[in-house]
């Protein structure tokens, strides 16, 4: 079947593809005219009539069907999709008109077999109801995420879910107000597909609003300077209200007069109002300042209170800056073993350089606050002390702030401690798979995922078994197990070696989550194929809501076979299924993980922690030896020939490119590596600093060198030059202004700035810093996400005594809310525009009038039914027809006896169906009913009727009335001469009369 | 009749001539065979006569008309009326957050016995639920605290942890007399409940457990060993007079017979037969009025009658698939006028099949669960 909206050639129902076919049917029938004057003139003239018509009438049909016809059906229904906006924009009390609105526009509009579907958008579109007969309302299921507005998802949405069976009209309730994607590139879309966009706007104007525009504080300043905060507050009316300021996330007082007051009493006036607080900075490294305003009531012109709150949104009610306290370069040290710690601090002291030790759970988890470090040394951390957007800020921290990392090893750190397909690996000078060449004992997981009951459940899971693979090294093996739902349990990825990860990956990809009915089938399988592996550590993770059933004797065989399994709970329906999943773990010494609904975001580091019991096998230890000096030159190794022994570090392969590895181990593995990412620098040290690897280092005179000079290397330079730097905000841009003034405070001028800003996507860009004027530069940068941005600027310049001078600067801009709150009225004029690229109509606001079903203007889709071969038979059924008109003789008067019998046998057969319907009707009555009784006596004994009847037929010597006969039946009647039956027999039996007549006739 | 269409002479020929061709004869059949589906209701929603991956339903006789009663993921009860595919009442249960209904069966009210009700199984929520019939009449189905309901998470005896299934047993005045409930979630085993009508209302009162969970993959630590008994049926043999429970025990793959009194009769499959003539996770049950039952497969997605008193297979319908004529994990089956009705739950729909053999009405006992 094919849908065409062409009309080739229509005759009536009936469309022809190749209509030029038809030009022989004129040509054909003169010809048959010509010759049926001939070959039929031996007919009645009647006879010849219909001979000749029945003979065109076939060639007509034939030739028609060579022509192609398809039989057109014009669909007569309309199918709307409905785009709610479910937006925060919208306001509270609009989507219950919309419903309302809906509903009346059906009762109006909607004709019986018209069809309606609802898609909600607000970040991202979702399916609320299919296009259907039996949507009847707006149904709002899961929306997502409401901080945005993508109106384009929602039309690609309605467009890719139009049915091709009716009509279509999208019908688009929005403010018009969008954050993401372009409407109007959607609107061309549904223009391509025939489909107008109507629009019901919903209109709204704060009148009471006020927004918190902006917060301005200098970018750097010093321990003990006052430094001036403004906030920038937009109203559009006059409003009343209290501002606080808080630093770090904590309230500070701007209003000492008054002791029960910590914030201050503002009004407005309609229009930009800045107001400025003074505030003393006490602490050097990077501060956050934010401002918010409490409305507390309108004004009127006189000043007075209007009786309302004078606000309507509150999400725009807050803005925040920071400010970076410059001091001398400090270095954070993170270590959960302090006796680690405290050599590092002692070196570094005796560098005088300042230090600052927390512990892996004090992370930071902001880059501002991250940034004010001019370096960070890591001690044996593992990866799982990290959420997965601390790993990503401290990639951030060194590509784009320039930040310094000297990562030192033990058995938690590199790839044996979960950082293998992190974000920081990216940032390393080495690869942390271990390298092809070396032999090791491998680690094999079998991953058993089962389905995931939670909105965007699917989505989570896909990201967790990624974690799992991620964490994994290229050399161990994985297989993964599902339930799918048309297949079975299977293997949908056999146990076989990571790898590159692209195959596992694209499996994961195709993942269904199947809700299996039982663990058996899936255990069986990891079972069977862990035992078979050639792995040193063999392992399981089952992920599950704990639901299917399980025989606990296959966890006994696990047990047996030493392998471990991890269970984890994705809100587990019960204490039962909870109970599942934690005797899984408890029977094999594996772990069980409960994630509830909230915390999905927590699974990948389970993985990563899960991961890292197969990845043992990553750390050499043995007999001591001295790594081996590269000779390569480099100013972290300046005047050290030879270091100690180590008997131990975590095996990693070189990595290829601009990495420098100083130190090398067994089999060439490098210890020390080095190099530039980004702005910043790396160092790695797969060893130790303390006894456990490295135990005469701490003794050994070069060790404070060693140390000071790579990480010293690291740090981001303070610089010799003093650079104020502030930022603008101009609309979805920000503008860095930066003066430099070299040591002697004159302008710096022709500095080469290299700048680049961290963004709130991970993804760091770079800026462009030009001059502008004598010592004064600018660049710009796109600030149009919510979110922060710190912008790092290292500078070299010429200086006044022909030396150079070069350092850095950091500036931080935060963007505290999202665009969806900024927009303060519809934004009709878009709306209107995607109606009139679409052909849509403005709908009117009384839905009686909205005729939302309405057909005017819309192309009925065409179903076309190919009938080539209808009309092939027809016609060679017709030709058989002209044959039998010529050949044979039709008698009236016996069609209507054979009509008469065939009458009474239909009627007997009617009879016999009502009395079986009738019979049928009352075995089925309702149980509830009289007949009660009958039906319960009739289902504890066999019915007599029905056994009896069910009962093989016996046969027996005797016949039996009005029942078949076995065997042939005697023959009373003479058989009759047989007689020709085919034409040829008849033709040959004519001949044979012919021939015997002549020869009668020759021997009369 | 349920069938829109009328029967023409051609029908069964070509269904004779389909069956001819796929090897089937209606009889001791190995191999699964096409199904001729001649009617589909439903599709995937949330309005009434749409479903989200529907997990129970009950065919019987209501108002004069065959009618099934179904429920699907979103927790909402539909009725529907089987000739004309229209929803004539609909709830949801009154929570749903941990998780959904999956057994339903309609049988007499254990309050009135002159009112049929429908029996839900409240799987995740560990409870048994009553509501009479009629169903609110809406479009808009709402949260409905039921007419009478029963059970608390647990593991001691008359507790459930997921209650599956549903069997109701009546004396000859229509009064319920016995509820058996089958459950799974490590305490799989069938729970009988006698009703005391001494207090009003009648009160529901432990009597027995029958079956115990199964720890071997192999179901040989216990003869009446279960794994996921997922639905049950009561029967009468027509043999020994005896009343019966039949049981599908889905994760070991095979079909129990069991006396009320816990006393095991046969079990048709066998737990460690992986081959193609096994039961694949039999999940629905329903018994035909000539002692032979229907099993819908979960995992094999096809449809499988046997002979209860011998286990003989007699014919095995489906194909795996998304086209109409193919099943994605059925968990019920049902008969509707002579037609096979099907609910297709991955695939959000019930189909309506038509078979070349005449297949008796379902099994009159009233209560039994899954049965008119």
């Amino acid at each position: 079947m094919t849908h065409s909206t062409l009309a080739e050639l229509a005759i009536g129902p009936i469309q022809f593809q190749r209509e030029t076919y038809l030009l022989l049917i004129p040509i054909l029938a003169i010809l048959t005219i010509f010759i049926a004057r001939k070959s039929i003139s031996g007919l009645g003239k009647s006879s010849r009539v219909v001979a000749l018509v029945v003979r065109l009438i076939a060639i007509t049909l034939i030739v028609a069907a060579l022509a192609e016809p398809s039989i057109r059906d014009v669909s007569k229904d309309v199918g709307v999709t409905v785009i709610v906006d479910a937006s925060r924009s919208i306001p509270s009390g609009a989507q219950e008109q919309i419903d309302a609105y809906i509903a009346q526009a059906q009762q109006d509009s909607r004709q019986s077999n018209d069809e309606l579907g609802v898609i909600t958008v607000a970040e991202n579109a979702y399916s609320q109801a299919s296009v259907s007969r039996a949507t009847t309302r707006v149904d709002r299921q899961f929306i997502g995420a409401t901080d945005g507005t993508n109106l384009m998802s929602g039309v690609s949405l309605a467009i890719a879910s139009a049915p091709d069976n009716v009509a279509n009209r999208i019908v688009l309730i929005s403010d018009g107000n969008e954050t993401d994607g372009s409407l109007l590139r959607a609107a061309q879309a549904a223009k391509a597909q025939g489909i107008p966009i109507d629009i019901l706007p919903v209109e709204f104007a704060y009148a009471d609003e006020v927004i918190v525009e902006n917060v301005q504080v200098p970018a750097n300043s010093r321990v003990g300077d006052t430094v001036t905060l403004k906030v920038v507050l937009n109203a559009t009316t006059p409003a009343a209200g209290r501002l606080l300021i808080s630093q770090d996330g904590t309230l500070i007082d701007i209003n000492p007069a008054d002791e029960t007051e910590l914030g201050k009493i503002v009004e407005l006036n309609p229009g930009r109002n800045v107001l400025s607080v003074a505030l003393d900075v006490t602490r050097p490294g990077a501060i956050t300042y934010e401002a918010v305003f409490e409305p507390l009531t309108g004004l009127t012109a006189e000043g007075n209170s209007t009786g309302t709150q004078g606000d309507s949104i509150t999400e725009n009610n807050r803005g925040s800056a920071i400010t970076f306290v410059g001091s001398e370069g400090t270095v954070l040290i993170v270590a959960d073993d302090s006796n680690e710690a405290v050599v590092f601090e002692d070196v570094l002291a005796r560098a005088k350089v300042a230090t600052r030790r927390i512990p892996s759970s004090q992370f930071p988890t902001s880059l501002p606050e991250l940034a004010s470090y001019e370096g960070i040394v890591f001690l044996n951390q593992s990866a799982y002390a990290y959420s997965e957007a601390q790993q990503e800020l401290l990639r951030q921290y060194i590509k784009d702030t320039g930040g310094g990392l000297v990562m030192v090893g033990g058995p938690e750190s590199f790839g044996a401690g979960g950082w293998i397909g992190s974000p920081l690996a990216d940032a390393l000078p080495i690869r942390l798979d271990p390298p092809q060449k070396r032999q090791m004992p491998r680690g094999a997981l079998a991953l058993i995922v089962h389905s995931v009951e939670i909105p965007q459940g699917v989505f989570y899971g896909k990201e967790i078994s990624n974690a799992a693979v991620d964490a994994l090294s290229r050399l161990d093996l994985v297989g993964i197990i599902e339930y799918q739902g048309l297949g079975g349990t299977d293997w949908v990825y056999p146990m076989s070696p990571v790898g590159d990860r692209v195959a596992v990956k694209q499996a994961i990809q195709n993942l269904t989550f199947g809700d299996m009915p039982s663990f058996d089938p899936s255990l069986q399988l990891a079972l069977s194929g862990l035992s078979n592996a050639a792995a040193g550590q063999k392992h399981c993770i089952v992920i599950s809501d704990g639901d299917p059933s399980m025989s606990r004797s296959l966890l006994r065989d696990f047990k047996s076979a030493g392998i471990t399994i991890s269970a984890v709970g994705v809100n587990p329906h019960s204490p039962s299924d909870t109970n599942t999943l934690r005797t899984m773990a408890n029977v094999t010494g594996g772990t069980y993980y409960a994630v509830a609904n909230n915390a999905l975001a927590t699974l990948p580091q389970i993985f990563i922690k899960e991961a890292q019991t197969i990845r043992r096998a990553l750390i050499w230890e043995g007999e001591p030896f001295s790594p081996a000096r590269t000779g390569v030159p480099s100013e972290t190794m300046r005047g050290i020939n030879a270091v100690p022994p180590i008997n131990g570090y975590v095996v990693a392969a070189e990595r290829e490119g601009l990495s420098l590895v100083t130190l090398r181990g067994k089999e060439e593995d490098p210890i020390a590596a080095q190099w530039q990412y980004g702005l910043g620098r790396v160092v790695t040290f797969t060893s130790d600093a303390s006894t456990r690897w490295a135990g005469s280092w701490v003794a050994w005179p070069g060790f404070s060198q060693f140390w000071e000079q790579h990480i010293r290397w690291t740090m981001r330079p303070s610089g010799d030059a003093t650079l104020r730097v502030s930022t603008e905000n101009i609309g979805e841009k920000t503008r860095v202004i930066i003066e430099a003034f070299d040591p002697e405070g004159e302008r710096l001028n022709f500095a080469d700035f290299q700048a680049r800003t961290s963004t709130p996507d991970g993804e760091g860009v770079s800026v462009e810093v030009q001059q502008v004027g004598p010592g004064r530069y600018e660049g710009e940068f796109n600030t149009a996400d919510a979110g922060e941005y710190v912008v790092n600027l290292l500078y070299r310049a010429p200086g006044s005594d022909g030396n150079v001078i070069n350092g850095s600067a950091q500036a931080a801009v935060t963007r505290p809310f999202a665009d969806e709150f900024k927009a303060l009225e519809t934004n009709l004029p878009l709306l209107k525009q995607v109606a009139s690229i679409t052909g849509g109509r403005e709908l009117p606001s009384d839905p009686s009038l909205a005729d939302i079903w309405g057909r005017d203007g819309l192309e009925m889709p065409v179903t076309l039914t190919p009938a080539w071969l209808l009309f092939a038979i027809i016609g060679i059924g017709i030709f058989l027809l002209d044959v039998a008109v010529r050949r044979v003789r039709i008698d009236p008067a016996m069609i209507a006896a054979f009509v008469r019998r065939g009458a009474t046998k239909e009627s007997r057969k009617s009879e016999a169906s009502t009395e079986a319907m009738r019979m049928a009707r009352t075995r089925a009555q309702s149980r509830t009913g009289d007949d009660r009784k009958q039906q319960s006596s009739r289902k504890f004994e066999a019915n007599p009727e029905r056994a009896k009847s069910a009962e093989p037929i016996a046969l027996t010597g005797e016949e039996e009335q009005d029942k078949p006969t076995i065997g042939k039946p005697k023959r009373t009647v003479e058989k009759p001469k047989e007689e020709p039956t085919d034409s040829l027999s008849a033709l040959r039996a004519a001949k044979k009369r012919a021939r015997d007549d002549m020869n009668n006739n020759e021997n009369d | 009749m349920i069938r829109t269409h009328t029967r023409h002479a051609v029908l069964p020929l070509l269904s004779a001539i389909t069956c001819v061709l796929c090897g089937c004869d209606g009889q001791g059949l190995e191999s699964s065979a096409s199904l001729n589906t001649t009617r589909v209701i439903g599709e995937s929603g949330t309005y009434n006569g749409q479903f989200v991956y529907p997990r129970g339903m009950d065919i019987f006789e209501y108002e004069g008309a065959p009618h099934a009663i179904l429920v699907d993921k979103t927790a909402r009860l539909q009725l529907m009326n089987l000739e004309t595919g229209t929803v004539i009442g609909a709830i949801h249960t009154p929570r749903w957050d941990r998780g959904k209904p999956t057994g339903l069966t309609a049988a007499p009210s254990l309050l009135n016995e002159s009112k049929l009700a429908i029996y839900v199984a409240d799987t995740h929520e560990f409870r048994v639920l009553m509501y009479e019939l009629p169903l609110e009449p809406t479009d808009d189905p709402q949260p409905t605290e039921p007419d009478f309901q029963f059970g608390s998470f647990g593991e001691e005896p008359g507790q459930f942890i997921y209650p599956t299934d549903i069997a109701v047993d009546t004396d000859e005045n229509n009064a319920v007399t016995d509820i058996y409930v089958s459950e799974y979630g490590g305490n799989d085993r069938i729970n009988h409940f006698r009703i005391d009508r001494s207090t009003n209302p009648p009160s529901v009162i432990w009597d027995s457990q029958i079956g115990v969970v199964g720890e071997e993959v192999d179901a040989s630590d216990h003869p009446l060993a279960m794994s996921r008994p997922q639905s049950i049926e009561l029967w009468t043999n027509p043999t020994t007079n005896q009343r019966e429970i039949v049981v599908t025990s889905a994760s070991h793959h095979r079909i129990g017979r069991i006396t009320t009194q816990g006393e095991l009769i046969t079990w048709f499959g066998d737990p460690l037969d992986t081959s193609d003539t096994a039961f694949n996770f039999p999940y629905g049950l329903t018994i035909l009025e000539d002692n032979t039952a229907l099993i819908a497969e979960f995992g094999g997605n096809r449809i499988t009658r046997i002979d209860l008193e011998s286990g003989e297979h007699l014919f095995r319908y489906g194909e795996t698939g998304r086209s109409v004529g193919q099943l994605a994990q059925p968990w019920a089956v049902g008969v509707a006028g002579d037609q096979l009705v099907i609910l297709d739950s991955g695939n959000s729909r019930l189909q309506f099949c038509d078979l070349p053999i005449d297949l008796p009405p379902e099994y009159a006992q009233p209560g039994a669960g899954g049965t008119p």
